[in-house]
């Protein structure tokens, strides 16, 4: 064999695996069908939504006021999605609160999407207040959560926005107060 | 021409390492794309997790039956069905017994694993049947599944149930928001 049919193949066998490579290296939150997910995501998850469509979004909290998610576009915003029915998410919660308390004066806002109505948000509330906004959204919660790179829509997830809209965290499963902590040190230090 | 192997030679070689190279990329581009995961658990589909499948018992009965996977739970009081658009309330003595959790909002719940059978019972057999399961589950990776709307169908004159067509179902509100988070997102509002 000459070298130059040994040279294109191994060009075009390159250029295969390459193309390969970046396939398979897609943001999960890509359209194709997966098989299946894995309990922690981490910063490398691409968010198929823009800031704008973030700071665009409103819903209602439990006292009926609208909001929209761009009255903290210059926080750090902590978005927490859960649902009564979720015990894990319930098991965060007093995490959450404390995380707010801590560190409010650094810029960090939680707030708490549920897929779930509004008379069970309510309820959980008035017996576990969170010290946090909460918002009943039991048709477009887990849609939205989709959005933001949560592929099953299971819960908890948290999403972490830097001021400007820069999706900087996500986290299928429980977060811990260390971690979150030290992301809003690094934060403010920037 | 002894030249000219050797080159080859060497020219094969040169290119099998950097297929090697272009092969490791691949992996790790593999690897960043689900970084910090490759020690987690895998999560199912809830369709998978979740099992349910349907045989007449009778003419009077039908029994759904869950295979619940290994690692994974449902909720009792968030099975939900209704047949033919009829909703269908079950006595909960007849239920199995479960295992009994302490929830922070709803007290002493009732989780089933491996699997779980209920039977459901049917006025009359005039026509095809169709029943909607609502179900609802968790990981014990921490993780909970939205509830999860299966609908089974048997047509009339036949005993074999269709596969089940799974969704996610909405829920169980008593009241539903104008437009959802993702709606109002299209729209812009």
């Amino acid at each position: 064999m000459g070298l130059k049919p040994i040279l294109a193949l191994g060009v075009a066998l390159m250029v295969t695996l390459a193309g390969i490579a970046v396939w398979v290296g897609r943001s999960p939150a890509g359209d194709g069908p997966q098989p299946a997910s894995t309990a922690n995501h981490d910063a490398s998850v691409k968010p198929d939504v823009s800031a704008g469509a973030i700071y665009t979004a409103r819903f209602t909290d439990t006292k009926s006021q609208e909001h929209s998610l761009g009255e903290w576009q210059h926080k750090l915003l902590l978005i927490n999605f859960w649902a009564t029915w979720c015990g894990p998410c319930k098991e965060e919660m007093p995490i959450l609160r404390k995380l707010q308390e801590k560190h409010a004066e650094a810029g960090l806002q939680v707030i708490g999407i549920a897929a779930d109505s509004r008379v069970n948000v309510i309820n959980f509330a008035e017996k576990l207040p969170t010290g946090y906004p909460l918002f009943p959204d039991e048709g477009g919660a887990v849609e939205f959560s989709k959005r933001l790179g949560n592929r099953l829509g299971l819960l908890p997830f948290t999403v972490i926005v830097r001021p400007g809209g820069e999706v900087i965290f996500t986290r299928l499963g429980t977060i811990t107060e260390e971690e979150i902590s030290q992301l809003v040190a690094k934060s403010a230090s920037k | 021409m002894k030249h000219d192997k050797w080159r080859g030679g060497r020219l094969a070689g040169l290119l099998l390492g950097s297929l090697a190279t272009v092969a490791m990329l691949a992996s790790h581009s593999v690897s960043a794309s689900t970084n910090a995961t490759s020690s987690e658990p895998e999560l199912l589909e809830a369709s998978s997790a979740f099992q349910v499948s349907a045989r007449m018992v009778n003419d009077r009965k039908v029994e759904l039956r869950y295979t619940i996977a290994d690692g994974y739970y449902m909720y009792r009081d968030r099975f939900h069905f209704s047949i033919n658009g009829t909703p269908i309330v079950l006595d909960k003595k007849s239920w199995p017994a479960g295992k009994v959790k302490q929830d922070a909002t709803f007290g002493k719940v009732v989780t089933y694993r491996k699997s779980v059978r209920m039977l459901i019972p049917v006025a009359a057999l005039g026509k095809d049947l169709s029943i909607k399961a609502v179900s609802q589950g968790c990981a014990d990776a921490g993780v909970c599944y939205p509830p999860l709307a299966q609908t089974l169908v048997m047509h009339l004159g036949t005993s074999e149930w269709t596969a089940p067509q799974g969704e996610v179902a909405s829920g169980f509100s008593h009241e539903r928001p104008a437009g959802t988070l993702a709606e109002r997102l299209t729209q812009g509002k």
